[in-house]
């Protein structure tokens, strides 16, 4: 990520410390999406410890940081799961049922859209448009577009993932 | 001169950042809002505003539309109306509003005027915001009978886990208000919104209590609420008051002009006072927001005076009280008998106390607690009499830069701090030395954490302009005297001055630091301190102040007095020594606060309180005093600015004012000059007396004691009472506050990632297992 002039303050503490008295209340609150990104990309998600941290770093407090990340979708705040399910509900899927197919694996699952299971192997989302209207309604899962979806087909794939996901588990054990 | 045109009439206005909005209220011409408030900046975000401005498309709204010359504004169309409507009735599908379209609802706010408790508001009879709801004006106004859209509930918890206040957001209306007032005012920015479009709340960074997201429950939020949202939990359901007074709270030094709901002759609830009203405008701390009611309805009041007969404690008339008081006075050797005030009585009580004294009972031993931070104060401006650099608050406009030395004065001064913050925020820089909590850090421009007698060091040089700094980097050091070479300052001294090696060359260097024409803010911990030292009430000082030292002053006092002992006697420390001696004989105490250790062996004690303490299991005689709602006098806070204390409340028993004993007690012994009929006689003759104070005369306490060396030391008490155990909900606030000063991180966020997963793996596990 490019930089430009301000000082990276995620630099060793000692020189950090001397460039951050440089950088003025404003220049700090500019850090914030870019640093809630790398945040992202370290963690895979927003840690609640992340955001406590990056409010001292920024001199800006928890809840600023806090409102700003959940104002866009793209931040999640729940440590993805082994699997991800990602359930869209662009208009042709909207149409096309994607409101229920999510309703049904929220329910399967015991989370909701946004969340991870206790046991962290799913993680559900809603998105808009994932560019396969032809064949709505979709699911991703793990990136892989399965579409025309319908209860049926639903509960046959996420069958099928937890029959290999234990069968992987037993030839790890023996 | 610009001209306007609203609703067809003509209005001329100075073209100066105003809006259309600003422009309508001061002719007088109604717009209805509801985010818009006087202190916030323009929002926009509540549409009832909106306008028809002749040549501009759409309807824009008058907040955020500045005024312009040759205008032709609209504010009531038909087609206004009926979208301001629309749009009420979108905000109050999700607002509990059966009450607001209800046919019974003339009869029910006739017959049923009070809210009644509920654990859930569902209408405008159960919200105890019932009076003062500016939703339900702007519905009014709009003539909503009816809904045309489905309403709903949104079935959001109740908060209440928080101390002080409750919180129901499902009356929320989301017009930023209370946010804007924590961020932009206060500068703490403990709650936000959160998420966005439907499913945006008010809440804090992960949902966390404010305790953890940096609340200091100075009520801001509430007092800008324009719906039931935010309540003070023990005084939402009191109803209306019987009627609203201003005056002066006394629990620290600012005396903030509150204002105080009466019923049935009582404190009921206490907000800020008027927005226009000095020093506060408008704003107030924890202890002046929530706990008043509580402290001076407390049932255990002392209602009665009391003599002890046979080792019992026993109630007695005022007559027999005051007369055995009187023989007790007449009776003992000046020289034994010790006199300890409080800074928390008006300064009235204080000079009549300190009189009685000198004048009747010719004792020099007169004394008060937590003295010797404002006499520093007192001592250190005498060298170069410095006094008007004390200056208003208000002055902090004036300055070029900010440096605060001494404590974290947001925990015990937040209307300092919004002041404070005020400027911040417009760029000034801000130098913090010592502690700093959460908002002092991300406040400061450079804040450097040296702690005791590096601060000195630190201040002397700073005050030649060294770059030799101790405690700072070389980048720090060279901001510093950047920031502090030129211009005007203003200084911000807490009592943790004392702890350097020699406060007084301490407070000279900042005074020098500061220029001439800078500032100088002592933030005296306790209540009426100034106006305490005013009448004068430390053994080597006489009213004024002045010192005994200085010749006019003491002539001009025994001529005024007719004699007196005039010269210097003990203070609190010797009488305590003494007392453990046996080489005191009688102490008339009028602070519970003071610790009675040491003081066992004293055989007669005079103990004057609202409230009952240790010192009244000791005393043989108790005297029933009023608090601050209860009495007339002057406070003095730290600006020096005397502010007017009224009698609101009606005292329980037969308490009565301090000035009145103590005057009729000097009436009792037969001593002339204590005929005082009212408090304003006091302040009149105490005005007589003016400042004369000398350094020598203060040789004697050449070493200054910090007033306490713990970290956390603000534990707010109020002559004898100690606040936060007689209210849990200030104890658990005040516990809470070392947990929050967490330092800065050093981690990098590497480290940060290594840690977190680690924590979050162990964390798993034990879901697993």
């Amino acid at each position: 990520m490019s930089l430009g002039l301000i000082p990276n303050p995620f630099m060793t503490s000692e020189s950090r410390r001397e460039s951050m008295a440089e950088q003025s209340a404003v220049e700090l609150q500019h850090e914030v999406i870019p640093r809630l990104q790398e945040i992202q990309e370290k963690f895979g998600y927003i840690p609640q410890e992340a955001v406590e941290w990056l409010s001292s770093q920024l001199k800006v407090s928890s809840q600023e940081i806090y409102g700003v990340a959940t104002f866009y979708n793209h931040f999640r705040f729940n440590p993805p799961g082994k699997h991800e399910i990602r359930v869209c509900l662009g208009t042709a899927c909207h149409v096309g049922g994607g409101e229920k197919i999510l309703d049904t694996l929220s329910e399967r699952l015991g989370i909701q859209p946004g969340e991870t299971t206790a046991d962290e192997r799913y993680s559900l989302e809603r998105v808009a448009c994932v560019g396969a209207c032809a064949l709505a309604p979709a699911v991703l899962l793990d990136d892989e577009v399965h579409g025309r979806m319908t209860q049926r087909s639903l509960k046959r794939l996420l069958d099928k993932v937890d029959r290999a996901d234990k069968k992987a588990a037993k030839g790890s054990d023996e | 001169m610009a001209t306007i045109f609203i609703d067809g009439r003509k209005i001329e206005f100075e073209e100066k950042g105003k809006t259309i909005l600003d422009v309508a209220r001061e002719s007088g011409i109604y717009i209805p809002t509801l985010c818009d408030h006087d202190e916030l900046e323009s929002h926009g975000g509540c549409r009832m505003c909106i306008v028809e401005v002749e040549g501009m498309r759409g309807f824009p709204p008058a907040c955020t539309t500045a005024a312009k010359d040759g205008m032709e504004v609209k504010t009531a169309t038909d087609n206004l109306m009926t979208l301001k409507r629309n749009i009420m009735q979108l905000l109050l599908m999700e607002h509990p509003s059966a009450c607001m379209v209800c046919a019974e609802q003339e009869g029910c706010n006739k017959y049923r005027p009070d809210p009644y408790k509920a654990g859930r508001v569902t209408g405008c009879t159960t919200c105890p915001n019932r009076y003062t709801c500016q939703l339900r004006e702007v519905v009014e106004f709009l003539g909503i009978k009816d809904l045309d859209y489905l309403p709903g509930y949104k079935e959001i918890d109740v908060e209440r886990e928080d101390p002080f206040f409750d919180r129901d957001y499902n009356l929320c209306i989301l017009c930023a208000r209370c946010i804007r007032v924590c961020d932009d005012v206060r500068g703490t920015s403990a709650i936000t919104f959160v998420k966005r479009g439907h499913e945006t709340r008010v809440d804090t960074s992960f949902g966390v209590s404010h305790i953890d997201s940096g609340c200091w429950f100075c009520g801001a939020c509430i007092d800008v609420c324009p719906t039931g949202s935010l309540k003070p939990r023990m005084t939402k359901w009191t109803g209306a008051p019987d009627s609203v007074e201003e005056s002066t709270c006394v629990l620290c030094s600012m005396g903030c002009q509150t204002q105080f709901t009466i019923k049935w002759e009582r404190v009921m609830g206490s907000e800020p006072g008027a927005l226009e009203s000095a020093p506060n405008h408008g704003h107030m701390c924890v202890l002046g927001r929530f706990c008043i009611p509580s402290l001076v309805n407390a049932p255990d009041r002392i209602k009665s005076p009391h003599l002890r007969k046979e080792g019992d404690s026993v109630p007695v008339s005022w007559e027999e009280a005051l007369g055995e008081v009187s023989r007790l006075l007449k009776e003992a050797s000046p020289e034994r008998v010790g006199f300890l005030g409080s800074p928390q009585m008006s300064s009235e009580s204080a000079y009549v106390f300190h009189k009685l004294a000198r004048a009747g009972v010719k004792s020099p031993n007169v004394d008060f607690q937590g003295s010797d931070f404002p006499a520093l104060i007192h001592k250190e401006l005498a060298v170069d009499q410095d006094f008007a650099r004390i200056r208003e608050l208000d002055y902090l406009k004036e300055v070029d830069w900010i440096i605060s030395v001494g404590g974290d004065f947001v925990k015990d001064h937040q209307v300092v701090a919004k002041k404070v913050y005020k400027e911040v925020r417009q760029g000034k820089p801000l130098i913090v030395i010592g502690d700093a909590g959460a908002n002092l850090h991300r406040w400061s421009t450079v804040h450097v954490s040296v702690q005791g007698k590096d601060i000195q060091k630190l201040l002397i040089n700073l005050a030649e302009h060294s770059k030799k700094i101790p405690g700072t980097s070389y980048t720090q050091a060279q901001q510093l005297v950047e920031i502090t070479g030129k211009g005007k300052g203003a200084v911000l001294v807490g009592p943790r001055i004392l702890e350097s090696i020699e406060p007084g060359l301490s407070l000279r260097a900042l005074v020098r630091l500061a220029g001439v024409d800078g500032a100088l803010f002592p933030l005296f911990p306790l209540g009426n301190e100034a106006g305490v030292i005013k009448a004068g009430l430390r053994p080597e000082m006489l009213p004024g102040p002045a010192s005994i030292t200085v010749k006019e002053a003491k002539a001009l006092l025994e001529k005024a007095w007719g004699g007196g002992n005039l010269s210097d006697g003990l203070h609190l420390v010797e009488m305590r020594q003494k007392a453990q001696k046996g080489e005191l004989d009688m102490l008339y105490i009028a602070d519970g606060s003071i610790s009675p250790e040491g003081f066992e062996k004293i055989p007669t004690i005079i103990y004057q309180s609202p409230y009952p303490s240790e010192w009244s299991d000791m005393a043989s005689v108790i005297l029933p005093s009023t608090t601050f709602v209860e009495e007339s006098g002057t406070f003095i806070n730290l600006e020096l600015k005397p502010l007017k204390m009224k009698p609101i409340a009606k005292a329980p028993g037969t308490a009565r004012q301090d000035w009145q004993i103590f005057a009729e007690l000097g009436r009792l012994i037969g001593t002339d000059g204590f005929d005082h009929q009212t408090s304003e006689d006091i302040w009149e003759e105490l005005s007589h007396f003016t400042r004369s104070i000398e350094v020598g005369g203060q040789k004697r306490r050449a070493s200054w004691k910090p007033a306490s060396k713990e970290k956390n030391d603000w534990y707010p008490r109020y002559r004898g009472a100690v606040i936060p155990e007689r209210i849990e909900d200030l104890a658990t606030f005040i516990k809470a506050l070392p947990r929050r000063d967490t330092p800065l991180s050093d981690e990098t966020l590497d480290e940060l990632v290594k840690r977190v997963q680690k924590e979050h793996a162990s964390r798993a596990k034990e879901v697993v297992s």
